[in-house]
């Protein structure tokens, strides 16, 4: 069942459904790939057994079943065997435990034929060189696959050349890239990286300063944590870069390596949008789901994942959705803004000096 | 060995090693003195933690202590006392001072330096009163000191100290312990623990249930469910067709009490749910039901004791219920890890009893519901002033 919505849905030329015409498909499919993974997927079962009336039928997405993001850290979730693991995805967890994600070939192949869908439609089928800033190293042989190396991977569904430029020394960056620039002058240029890497790379190290990129769309996203420890607003980030460097777009994308090929980008108005692939609710502190314009947790819902029960998960990060079909930058879909993470408590206990 | 990177809240960090008597009268003028002077500050009601201290510190108290440890030897504090104490059990330091004051010894105390507002606003207290000239010695004998987790000087005060008093989880215990001590020094340490309580279902009745009811939140919910005391199982014990109402009305009443007395956040319910799910996981097919009031009470019906009970945590309200009518299910918590069980309605020489019945040696408190967290002087199966005293044998 939920294979045919799939299909459907990645036939049609919109990935931007009005709720009449989503809604319904879209639970359907739900609804399908959580019986699924309650037949291939012991853990999962015992957990939705305990939690809700097995037989319980739900109307609309919000009463879906759905488990905390952290659970992939603590448990080995998946729904195929394990000698059809084909990827496995990590989370860049700053905890010490990262998250454990198994792909099998099928699920690669739908999340890169999703996330491509996406891209092209964001992007007009847009295919150039994309620059990629890295910092730090990543193996290419393996199949253990971190945040960083899945958007890597996911974004040069996009590019026809890659460059990275990876290296400490600040000058050597500085030089290739003008000379990459001037290469493809005549072209659209994707620069990309994570928020806080971009950060430190374009703004804190002043080593790039005065470079033109008046072709360069900058994508970036993911590194929360960092960028509010130095109390950098979206706002400030997007004006000081813009005004740097002269983008000619800077966009912004959430997704989370547990749903990888889910990802939302920002409008021009800066809201991110659901797809038809996926969807968002905001729950309160006790997990009720909440109307538009209130802030709580997000909890994020995917028709991809099919190796792994992760298709409706409860994240650690604290967002509102302003409202759906009616964005004024056209596009449909339920529009949210992401503020961080939630705040951390103090726990009392015996065991931590 | 000691750097920048420490700070003294009191005294001399190479205190004065003074060996005294246990329950001198020095000592117990002090902690009693300390008592008033916590009873004058109004203002520090709004700490019932510090409030409980002062309690327990008070002279009769203190005189009760003395006496029931009435011991024939004659007995030496060991010397210098290293407490290592835990940074998110608010007073424990206090506890763990009190402890090596009375036991006779000279005390070195680490504290976190993430500061805690009551920890800071008692050794405030303590501070002002040990500098005054009749405790001079006790000054010059004793010191607090707060630094980051820095190993050199934990290494340096490991080295000299006779006792390492070391509160926390396996993990610091483990660290601690690797450090090199002196050939004659003892270690005291309270690694990770579970506990569980029992309740008769017949003693219930409408005019105890609120008394039960407060003792039971006071045990689990003031220590966020996560101290080695706090109760994560609950054994219901002659439940039948007539009293097992009880039960629900309980966890109803618990729940009125925790919605006027506790304050939970998103990250609370985030963590609780993961380790429901995760519990869930674990104990496979032994869940018969499960209740949620409200996500803020979650009651687990178990179908039996698994044997990996004791790792079946609950946190910020998540609790693990038993029905059972003869107690033997007692015999399948055989952990080393069970420290207390606080009950209720049930008569002391019964869970005596029981104890011997069942071989639950490694167990180290049995208490009524609602003293599940206080600190005493036998505690986590240790008589503190007999493990920190050298006993003189005279003939």
């Amino acid at each position: 069942m939920y294979k045919k919505i799939r299909n459907e849905l990645l036939n049609s030329k919109d990935i931007y459904f009005k709720k009449q015409k989503k809604a319904v498909p879209f639970l359907r499919g739900i609804k399908s790939l959580m019986s699924y993974h309650i037949k291939n997927c012991k853990p999962f079962k015992l957990i939705l057994n305990s939690i809700t009336n097995p037989k319980s039928d739900y109307g609309e997405i919000s009463l879906a079943p759905f488990i905390p993001v952290d659970l992939f850290k603590s448990i080995d979730l998946l729904s195929i065997e394990k000698k059809n693991i084909s990827n496995r995805l990590i989370s860049s967890g700053t905890s010490g435990l990262n998250s454990r994600i198994y792909l099998d070939k099928e699920n690669a192949l739908v999340q890169s034929r999703i996330l491509q869908k996406i891209l092209d439609y964001e992007f007009g089928k847009l295919r150039c060189p994309i620059i990629f800033f890295e910092e730090g190293k990543f193996e290419s042989n393996s199949n253990l696959i971190d945040a960083k190396r899945a958007a890597i991977s996911g974004f040069s569904l996009m590019s026809n050349k890659r460059y990275f430029l990876q290296s400490d020394d600040s000058k050597e960056v500085r030089n290739k890239l003008i000379k990459i620039i001037k290469k493809h002058k005549k072209e659209k240029v994707i620069i990309f990286g994570f928020t806080f890497d971009i950060w430190k790379r374009f703004v804190l190290n002043k080593s790039l300063n005065n470079i033109e990129l008046s072709n360069c769309i900058l994508i970036h996203g993911g590194g929360w944590k960092k960028l509010e420890k130095i109390r950098v607003s979206e706002k400030k980030f997007k004006q000081i870069l813009k005004s740097k460097f002269n983008f000619s777009k800077i966009v912004n994308y959430y997704g989370l390596v547990e749903q990888i090929g889910s990802i939302f980008f920002e409008c021009n108005k800066g809201y991110f949008h659901t797809t038809n692939f996926s969807d968002v609710i905001i729950r309160d502190t006790f997990l009720k789901s909440l109307p538009f314009k209130k802030r709580g947790t997000i909890q994020l819902i995917s028709l991809i994942p099919t190796s792994y029960p992760g298709n409706s998960i409860l994240t650690q990060d604290i967002g509102e959705i302003k409202g759906e079909d009616d964005c004024e930058c056209g596009k449909k879909g339920k529009y949210f803004k992401v503020y961080g993470r939630m705040k951390k408590s103090e726990m009392r206990g015996c065991s931590n000096v | 060995m000691f750097d920048k990177n420490h700070k003294i809240i009191f005294g001399n960090k190479l205190p004065n090693v003074i060996r005294d008597v246990p329950f001198s009268k020095k000592k117990l003028d002090f902690l009693s003195d300390l008592s008033k002077f916590i009873f004058k500050q109004k203002k520090l009601i709004k700490y019932p933690e510090i409030i409980s201290f002062a309690y327990w510190c008070r002279r009769a108290n203190l005189i009760r202590m003395k006496s029931n440890h009435n011991s024939k030897e004659l007995r030496f504090g060991k010397g210098l006392v290293f407490h290592i104490v835990p940074s998110n059990v608010p007073i424990n330091f206090a506890y763990s001072f009190a402890f090596g004051l009375l036991s006779g010894n000279s005390n070195i105390l680490r504290i976190s330096s993430r500061e805690v507002k009551s920890t800071k606003v008692l050794c405030d207290l303590i501070k002002i009163l040990i500098k005054k000239k009749k405790y001079k010695n006790l000054y010059n004998s004793n010191c607090i000191l707060s630094y980051e987790k820095e190993t050199q000087i934990t290494k340096f005060l490991s080295g000299i100290s006779d006792v390492r008093m070391i509160w926390g989880g396996d993990k610091t215990i483990n660290k601690i312990k690797s450090l090199p001590s002196k050939s004659s020094s003892v270690d005291i340490s309270f690694p990770d623990k579970y506990s569980i309580s029992m309740i008769n279902l017949n003693k219930i009745n409408k005019n105890n249930i609120k008394n039960l009811v407060n003792n039971f939140f006071n045990d689990s919910f003031v220590m966020d469910q996560n101290a080695c005391s706090s109760p994560h199982m609950i054994i219901w014990l002659n439940k039948n067709s007539k009293n097992v109402g009880k039960v629900d009305f309980f966890w109803r009443s618990l729940l009125n009490k925790v919605n006027s007395k506790y304050i939970f956040s998103d990250d609370m319910i985030y963590k609780k749910i993961t380790r429901n799910y995760e519990n869930i996981v674990k104990l496979n097919n032994s869940i018969k039901s499960s209740k949620n009031y409200g996500e803020k009470i979650n009651v687990t019906t178990l179908k039996k004791i698994t044997k990996n009970i004791d790792q079946i945590r609950g946190i910020f309200g998540s609790f693990y219920q038993y029905y059972s009518n003869n107690l033997s299910c007692l015999g399948d918590i055989k952990s080393e890890k069970l420290q207390t069980i606080s009950y209720f309605g049930m008569n002391k020489n019964k869970i005596i009893e029981i104890l011997y019945k069942y071989n639950l040696s490694q167990i180290s408190r049995v208490v009524p519901i609602g003293k599940s967290l206080d600190l005493n002087l036998i505690w986590d199966g240790y008589d503190l002033i007999e493990s920190m005293t050298n006993t003189i044998k005279i003939e």
